[in-house]
């Protein structure tokens, strides 16, 4: 019982030639909220693949819940949302969650996520925001305890955003564990517990707050940064690039 | 009651029961984006059926080899991110087509199986062919019918598909085998180059009026259905080939309704 929800170990992961990620460990504990940032090509969306079992690694070993990742998707443990749904869904949003969830608890998850109301509608003409709350919805449903989201706030409006992160903020209350990729690294150490940074190796994990800092994220994406930090009830902070 | 040839009736029936499983595995093509795929497999089967009758066996057999031997190496280039995917897969059907234009010029029948096998023969396709065909249909469409909700989320996303506990890369190259078989068995019946042009267009239709699996599984077989009825029926009365007309009457039906879509 005491082991992480994720554990990894030295984790490296090659596709062709390139090497995408280099001797990462990382052990996140349960009920804790990570966030993976860093730049485009960086590895973050190949780390959340490896550690569902997609993709398998080259070098090191992935644990959830201490079983092999494929064993704990098996049994239901993990939830993930990749960055993008390549297909189209035709299904109205409560059939969608009934059809990738558990079929018992549709409505239900679809309460959660605030659809309720719209459950009947064809999912492919419901708004960004609340595609992406089907999604987790369908997710919920199931009752994992480690959610992985890949870019789950691309295409969504702030008032949206919010809404979204109060979500994963109550998730994160009932104890599951979150690791959520982001490019939004001001929006994201104002939510998460706990960040990793990742430029192909991993750069820093640990405090948000000390990851905002201007050396480190000069040198996770390889340019000069300015962190300007505004009153933490307006937008937490924003950062500009130099070139 | 008209006057039906008696050999017109098992192509007439075999392009009915395959136009039902084209159909639903069109949605696949089309959301999937296996159109390469289609093409590619059909080609690939070209040279299987060249292999066939230079060897003296059945070239069912050996197209389905072939075309499974396409199919599968297409399909784990769609799925490998290191490697150029259209140059890949167009170089493998290309091969393989150039096998069978070679073999084909090594066989007696040269000329008149390339053009049954390239462009379709209704006359050509007898009650062996009928039970081939009836054969794939009711295994593709139980197939379809017992894993419809694991198939619906690998059309969604293949890796959504699989945290959702579907055992995806079985059910993808499931898939991807029972469609070879079923592109397989029309070959003779529609022609290598123009089957695939029936694979897309039923779907394509569909989904210019709906989003709802049902409705446009549903538009879909009607267009197959409508596509494959005047096609054959063009074809028989005026002598054309017929999978030529088929996949001109397609063409027309999906031009015919671009216009409207939603």
């Amino acid at each position: 019982m005491n082991e992480p929800a994720i554990f990894l170990d030295r984790v490296s992961v090659n596709i062709g030639s390139r090497t995408i990620i280099e001797d990462v460990s990382l052990s996140i504990k349960r009920g804790e909220f990570w966030g993976v940032i860093g730049p485009n090509g960086g590895g973050k969306t190949t780390l959340l693949r490896t550690i569902i079992g997609m993709v398998k690694p080259n070098n090191g070993k992935v644990e959830i819940f201490g079983m092999k990742p494929q064993q704990a998707v098996k049994k239901g443990l993990v939830g993930y949302l990749p960055q993008h749904i390549k297909g189209i869904i035709p299904l109205s949003a409560l059939d969608f969650v009934r059809t990738a969830g558990n079929p018992k608890f549709a409505e239900e998850a679809l309460e959660t996520v605030g659809l309720k109301d719209k459950k009947e509608l064809p999912f492919e003409k419901l708004s960004g925001g609340e595609k992406q709350r089907t999604l987790i919805a369908a997710v919920l449903s199931r009752n994992p305890k480690v959610l992985l989201l890949d870019e789950p706030n691309t295409g969504i409006d702030v008032v949206a955003q919010d809404s979204f992160y109060n979500l994963l903020r109550n998730l994160k209350n009932q104890g599951i564990t979150i690791v959520m990729v982001s490019h939004d690294v001001g929006v994201v150490t104002q939510f998460v517990d706990k960040v990793a940074c990742l430029n192909k190796k991993l750069k820093y994990s640990g405090d948000p707050r000390s990851a905002l800092d201007c050396n480190l994220l000069e040198e996770l994406y390889g340019s000069k940064v300015e962190v300007l930090v505004h009153h933490p009830e307006c937008t937490g902070c924003h950062i500009y690039r130099k070139s | 009651m008209p006057y039906i040839p008696e050999i017109i009736i098992p192509p007439v029936l075999c392009a009915f029961i395959l136009g039902i499983a084209i159909s639903i595995y069109s949605y696949f093509v089309v959301v999937k984006r296996w159109a390469f795929l289609s093409v590619g497999v059909s080609h690939a089967a070209f040279g299987g059926v060249a292999l066939g009758l230079l060897m003296g066996i059945s070239p069912q057999v050996s197209s389905a080899i072939f075309a499974i031997a396409a199919a599968i190496i297409i399909s784990f280039i769609k799925r490998q991110e290191s490697l150029n995917e259209d140059a890949s897969i167009g170089v493998i059907f290309s091969t393989f087509m150039a096998i069978g234009v070679i073999l084909f010029s090594m066989a007696q029948e040269y000329t008149y199986n390339v053009f049954t096998y390239l462009f379709g023969n209704m006359l050509a396709v007898g009650w062996k062919d009928f039970i081939w065909a009836a054969l794939v249909a009711t295994v593709s469409i139980a197939f379809f019918v017992v894993f419809k909700k694991e198939l619906i989320l690998i059309s969604i996303d293949e890796e959504f598909a699989y945290t959702c506990g579907v055992p995806s890369t079985a059910l993808y190259y499931s898939l991807v085998i029972l469609f070879t078989f079923t592109v397989v068995v029309s070959i003779k019946l529609l022609g290598v180059i123009l089957v695939s042009s029936l694979t897309v267009i039923p779907a394509s239709v569909g989904l210019f009026f709906s989003r709802r699996l049902n409705t446009i599984l549903a538009i879909s077989v009607v267009s197959c259905m409508f596509i494959m009825a005047v096609g054959l029926m063009l074809s028989f009365f005026f002598n054309l080939p017929p999978g030529a007309t088929t996949a001109a009457v397609g063409g027309m039906l999906f031009f015919g309704f671009l216009p409207f879509k939603k």
